[in-house]
């Protein structure tokens, strides 16, 4: 065999990966199609790169992410939800991969902010007690992706949950927004679609189309920014005696989460808005057959 | 993207089209790789379909009914010292997905509006 074993062992740990906790006859099915598929590869005279292996992996990795998450919720015989999140929700290919980025990273910053806080410097503690939210809400996203599979409202509201705690440092809010949007949509918490129990009700309004779920998560999420800026401002982080002649770096810090902020209202209200729109004309304006 | 019930996805039409190629040739049945190699050829690409890509198709045109599969003897793939291939072969949906997918491609032709010299 010339091809390196890396690329080989690349792909089979892989492909060991992915199909992890799926059921015996789908693993087993892939795995040794992979196996089969490797060794024609590699005794075929035409193919034995190490790239062309390493590469065929690498390039599907969004394809088997996606095979796996629809064989988990067939294999689940979860057919009624499968069926309202496809109805309500494009599929949610987008927000899987974002709400495990942000999990992942604001739960490693706030466990490093947890052991490396300013207790040790004979400091107030205001650095670890600062650390708790991100932590917490860290593990609540992830926490709550988990549970989803298992149940979709509950472990939907356990993410959205963590993305809010994550928010709470503003730095976190424009990819909190998208993970709540996602978490509200995709796990049918803003609609009347699910077992006909409303969840949002406005008055005089029925709320079964998609383009008015994202409005209101794009109202709800502009309302709850502004309420974390005001609490932000009035928290006493930024002290008085910042000026524009003795400047602070906690009066930059402050004005970057003014920016960053209203950008991430801006662009949540803005994807609501054009998403909306879109889904509302594909839906009530599609052509005749 | 959201997919239209019934439509028939690019990469399923070249596999659909290669596994005609396969039947003519004689083959019929056919594996994984040896898809990968003939799509490569087909489309004068220079990379061979990537695993996911490929399998995630080859499962969804199973499910849809457009493809069967089936493992191979194990003696045959022991006596060769190569592990078991899984064999693919087209179904009449196939045949009639590919036509349909065809159909829909194509331009529609002319109306007839006039005069007919036949």
């Amino acid at each position: 065999m010339t091809v390196g074993p890396t690329a080989v062992r690349v792909c089979r740990t892989w492909t060991l990966l992915y199909t992890r906790g799926l059921p015996v006859e789908i693993r087993e099915r892939r795995r040794q199609e992979i196996e089969s598929d490797l060794w024609e590869q590699l005794h075929d005279s035409n193919e034995p790169t190490r790239r062309g292996v390493l590469g065929r992996t690498l390039r599907g990795i969004h394809a088997d992410v996606w095979w796996r998450y629809r064989t988990l919720l067939e294999q689940r015989g979860a057919r009624q939800r499968s069926h309202d999140m496809k109805k309500t929700t494009g599929s949610g290919t987008w927000w899987v991969p974002v709400t495990v980025v942000l999990g992942v990273v604001i739960a490693t910053m706030g466990i490093l902010g947890l052991a490396l806080g300013d207790a040790g410097e004979g400091g107030s503690g205001a650095k670890v007690l600062a650390s708790l939210p991100p932590a917490i809400g860290g593990f609540l996203v992830i926490g709550g992706l988990a549970a989803r599979r298992q149940r979709l409202v509950t472990g939907s509201r356990l993410v959205i949950a963590g993305a809010v705690l994550a928010a709470l440092d503003p730095l976190f809010i424009p990819v909190a927004a998208l993970v709540i949007i996602g978490g509200l949509w995709t796990g049918n918490l803003v609609t009347n679609d699910r077992d006909d129990r409303p969840r949002v009700e406005l008055p005089g309004h029925s709320m079964t189309g998609g383009w008015y779920r994202w409005l209101v998560a794009a109202a709800l999420l502009g309302a709850a920014g502004f309420a974390v800026l005001i609490v932000w401002e009035n928290s006493g982080i930024v002290p008085d005696d910042c000026t524009e002649a003795n400047p602070c770096w906690e009066d930059s810090v402050a004005w970057l989460a003014w920016i960053l902020s209203w950008l991430s209202a801006m662009v949540t209200g803005g994807i609501g808005i054009v998403l909306g729109v879109l889904r509302y004309f594909s839906r009530h304006h599609t052509r005749p057959a | 993207m959201r997919r239209k019930p019934g439509a028939v996805l690019p990469l399923e039409v070249a596999i659909l089209s290669t596994a005609i190629d396969f039947v003519a040739s004689g083959t019929g049945r056919f594996h994984g790789f040896l898809l990968a190699k003939h799509l490569r050829g087909a489309e004068g690409a220079k990379l061979l379909t990537a695993h996911g890509t490929l399998y995630k198709a080859l499962s969804r045109m199973e499910k849809a009914g457009w493809l069967v599969s089936e493992w191979e003897d194990p003696e045959a793939a022991a006596d060769e010292g190569r592990p078991r291939r899984r064999l693919y072969e087209m179904t009449a949906a196939g045949h009639a997905a590919l036509a349909r997918a065809t159909e829909q491609a194509s331009p529609a032709p002319p109306r007839d509006v006039g005069w007919n010299p036949v």
